[in-house]
């Protein structure tokens, strides 16, 4: 597998990144490929800790609900609670495409999302937290 | 008359840092490093970037799981990342053999944000610094300041000289000895 193949790609995090600080700020190349780097180290930390999760429950698959579970338990509550309204809004558009689906197709195999307690949690906060 | 003013023109001052698209309610300060109850504040600011990411999005529109319709499509103008790429992160070194779509949906959000806070503190540093431009050492001071980046503590040592390295495993050895 190529470098870039295994890490984010550098583009997408230097225009983030540009978008999120001011105008003036600037990056230095090593700066930024440091955070590509440390992005993906990111997203491997997340999924080894749902994934021992998975594991440790005898599931095979990793749901959105093992990742939201990881966010909390690595104290990054924060990230948690913000993904969890985006969240809803993938889970509506998911929702929808089977409805289309399943009205066009009649064949009835939609998975029905699984959205479990740890998102009403979410939701419920999130609903409370909006109002700041 | 023109005005010789060009109308793309946004020096903003940086006092405030917002952006444009990122409309926020002053809660950007850059005055204090950012606590949890500082970052929870933004929270109101990832629902506009998704709108941003919508209208300023050049994120690849391939839907990793083949499926066309438009409702996937939306959700995948939320991201800022190809799917593909980070489904292929989560697999490289873990064992699950499976990972749904909304696990690489919601990790995907997640690293957008962790981006976005990382870089943020990098630059409150790098302000401190009194440098313009972000360098490695205000990343790694980030990450050795903070616990809560100690996982990218091998990711992002903080730079030693050779002599000072020397003198540390010389002390060491001697501790041991």
């Amino acid at each position: 597998m190529a470098d870039e193949d295994r890490l984010l790609p550098i583009a997408n995090v230097g225009r983030l990144m540009k978008q999120i600080l001011p105008s003036n700020a600037k990056i230095s190349k090593e700066a930024k490929q440091t955070v590509q780097e440390c992005a993906t180290e990111f997203i491997s930390f997340v999924t080894c800790e749902a994934s021992d999760k998975c594991h440790r429950e005898n599931r095979k698959t990793v749901n959105g609900d093992d990742i939201w579970w990881a966010l909390s338990t690595l104290g990054l509550d924060n990230y948690a609670d913000a993904v969890g309204r985006y969240l809803h809004k993938y889970r509506e558009a998911e929702r929808e495409r089977a409805e289309n689906n399943k009205s066009s197709n009649d064949s009835g195999n939609e998975r029905e999302p699984n959205i479990t307690s740890g998102y009403s949690r979410v939701l419920e906060k999130g609903s409370s937290s909006s109002a700041r | 008359m023109v005005s010789s003013k060009k109308p793309n023109q946004e020096k903003k001052p940086s006092s405030d840092g917002a952006r444009n698209s990122r409309s926020s309610s002053g809660s950007n300060s850059k005055k204090k490093t950012p606590k949890l109850q500082a970052i929870a504040k933004k929270e109101p600011e990832v629902h506009e970037i998704s709108e941003s990411s919508s209208s300023g999005s050049d994120e690849p529109k391939k839907t990793s799981n083949g499926g066309g319709g438009g409702g996937v499509e939306d959700a995948n103008k939320m991201i800022r990342f190809p799917m593909n790429r980070v489904r292929r992160i989560m697999r490289s070194d873990n064992s699950a053999p499976q990972i749904m779509q909304d696990a690489v949906f919601l990790v995907n959000k997640a690293t957008e944000l962790f981006i976005e806070r990382f870089s943020e503190e990098a630059y409150e540093s790098s302000v401190q610094d009194k440098k313009k431009f972000i360098h490695y050492k205000h990343l790694s001071s980030v990450v050795s300041n903070d616990e809560r980046y100690e996982f990218l503590a091998d990711c992002v040592p903080e730079k030693l000289k050779a002599e000072v390295a020397l003198e540390e495993w010389e002390r060491s050895m001697t501790d041991a000895g």
